[in-house]
């Protein structure tokens, strides 16, 4: 800075340079550039600095700045018509939702139904041994019913109930003895009760008896495990059981022991059980087999018609999404 | 190009006009950054920021000149770049002599891994300027860098840095005075003019 000139005068100067001063105030310095040298001077020192930073390069962009849709948060940004790609994207996400839901709703479907069909078939099973054990019973006590036989079992094994809990035995100590006979025609019933929703083929069969229902009651859950425990119990050790322990009770349920119907008992050991039992046992099995072979036809019908859903809705979420892909790279 | 037509275009979230109006002004907003940070990645860091920081706020532009808008929303961001620096240095950028006096000379200025294509491009007045630029404070420089190295006039420097007009011709007799004091001392490499005042000076 020119030391003889004061800071007004310099800033005077340097707007005087780049036309920036007012009519006024440019007089005012344009009669000081003539009288003054050192202003001159200043002026001209001024006027090269200036100059030389004006001389500086202009540099071109190394790249272009350009922004994206992800650079300022703008993910839905949709160039201006390019509905139809929105709304292609809107169609994709409601179809696949639409799958996601249906499939659900066919795997659910799916399980119910089979688990409906299996329910079925324990439920005629369980009617077709009610009405054997009905018949079974008749010629020795026709008061005596289901349960009586399978807690006078229990108790004359001696031992604790089943530790499955799912068969009860609250009132052995009341059975009689001489019942023995009839507890050995009500196990088939049992064991399919246990593992065939007994609740559900006593609601919708009325002509259960009532001491068939009590017997179904008696079951507290009807699980796998406790049928095979139940079926072990009779097949293994019904033979054995007058003289010894009776200690089936105490043998574990096995995992592989399969919840089979009336066709897995085995013949009754004792002769109390007439020729009309076993005959009754026969037919049970037949029933049975022939009702388990039988495929649900409603279920299938509607799997199918869910499948054809399923495809439909897979090709719409794949069509428009690929559409909406499609124009979206287009409006890029 | 129809400048007012696309802001209003990109006001309503059309990303390709507000990208033709980064394709006018990035080779500005781009040497505006680079002179206020001496640093081609930070230049292009600072540009980049800029653009974002303008389309998402260019509900705030409410006419006027948009190129004094936008490089005020650069010259905010190399402010806080060089305060950011300031507060964190990292290295010593002027090296100093054996008695602890800055070395004037431009020469240190010259990158070791400089290509020779590079070396031949740059001046050394270019790098006395730049060297003598880089001294200024970030206020004073950013007038120079403006209105002497982008040519905008007082007002549109004004709405870039923020200030009024009167603070602007202040700054900026200041700032060349001082680049006139510091240009000197590359001797030499100045037109004659500078020799001839020094000698007259002294």
């Amino acid at each position: 800075m020119n030391p003889l000139l004061s800071r007004r005068d310099i800033e005077a100067l340097s707007a005087y340079l780049d036309g920036e001063l007012d009519s006024r105030e440019r007089a005012r310095v344009e009669i000081l550039l003539n009288e003054d040298p050192e202003m001159r001077a200043a002026l001209n020192a001024l006027q090269q600095t200036r100059a030389l930073v004006r001389s500086l390069p202009k540099l071109k962009a190394p790249r272009n700045f350009l922004l994206t849709p992800e650079m300022v948060g703008q993910q839905d940004y949709v160039v201006p018509g390019s509905k139809l790609g929105l709304s292609m994207r809107w169609a994709s996400a409601i179809a696949s939702i639409l799958l996601v839901l249906v499939f659900v709703g066919d795997v659910l479907t799916g399980g119910l139904s089979g688990a409906r069909s299996q329910s079925t078939v324990s439920m005629l099973n369980t009617d077709t041994a009610a009405v054997q054990e009905m018949q079974a019973a008749e010629p020795m006590e026709p008061e005596a019913g289901n349960e009586a036989g399978g807690e006078a079992f229990a108790e004359k094994s001696g031992e604790a109930p089943l530790p499955s809990d799912d068969i009860e035995a609250p009132e052995m100590a009341e059975e009689p003895v001489e019942e023995e006979p009839m507890m050995l025609e009500a196990a088939p019933e049992a064991e399919e009760e246990t593992f065939g929703l007994a609740d559900e083929a006593t609601e919708k069969d009325g002509e259960v008896p009532a001491e068939e229902e009590a017997a179904a009651g008696m079951v507290a859950q009807p699980t796998a495990t406790a049928a095979a425990d139940v079926e072990r119990a009779m097949t293994t050790d019904l033979p054995e059981s007058a003289g010894s322990g009776l200690t089936e009770t105490e043998i574990q349920p096995e995992p592989q022991a399969t919840p089979t119907l009336a066709g897995t008992l085995p013949p009754p050991p004792q002769a109390t059980l007439d020729v009309s039992a076993e005959q009754q046992a026969e037919d049970t099995d037949m029933a049975a087999t022939t009702l388990a072979e039988e495929p649900p036809a409603p279920p299938a019908r509607r799997i199918s018609a869910l499948r054809i859903i399923e495809i439909v809705l897979l090709l719409a979420a794949l069509g428009s999404g690929i559409t909406a892909f499609i124009f979206r790279r287009r409006s890029l | 190009m129809d400048e007012a037509a696309l802001i209003q275009d990109a006001k309503q979230g059309d990303l390709n006009a507000f990208n033709t109006l980064v394709l006018h002004y990035q080779d500005i907003a781009f040497n505006v950054a680079y002179r206020l940070m001496s640093d081609p990645a930070q230049a292009e860091d600072i540009t980049q920021d800029a653009f974002i920081s303008a389309y998402t706020k260019l509900n705030t532009y409410r006419g006027g000149s948009f190129k004094a808008w936008l490089l005020r929303i650069v010259t905010n961001a190399g402010y806080d770049e060089l305060r950011r620096q300031k507060r964190r240095p990292t290295m010593q950028l002027e090296p100093e002599t054996d008695d602890g006096e800055l070395l004037e000379s431009a020469s240190w200025l010259v990158a070791d891994d400089e290509t020779p294509e590079e070396a031949a491009l740059r001046s050394e007045l270019d790098e006395a300027i730049r060297h003598c630029l880089d001294g200024l404070q970030p206020e004073f420089k950013a007038v120079v860098v403006l209105i002497d190295v982008q040519g905008l006039d007082y007002a549109d420097a004004a709405t870039a840095i923020g200030r009024p007009v009167g603070t602007i011709k202040s700054r900026l007799a200041r700032a060349r005075s001082r680049m006139q004091e510091c240009l000197r001392g590359f001797g030499e490499l100045l037109p004659p003019i500078f020799r001839l005042e020094d000698e007259r000076l002294s």
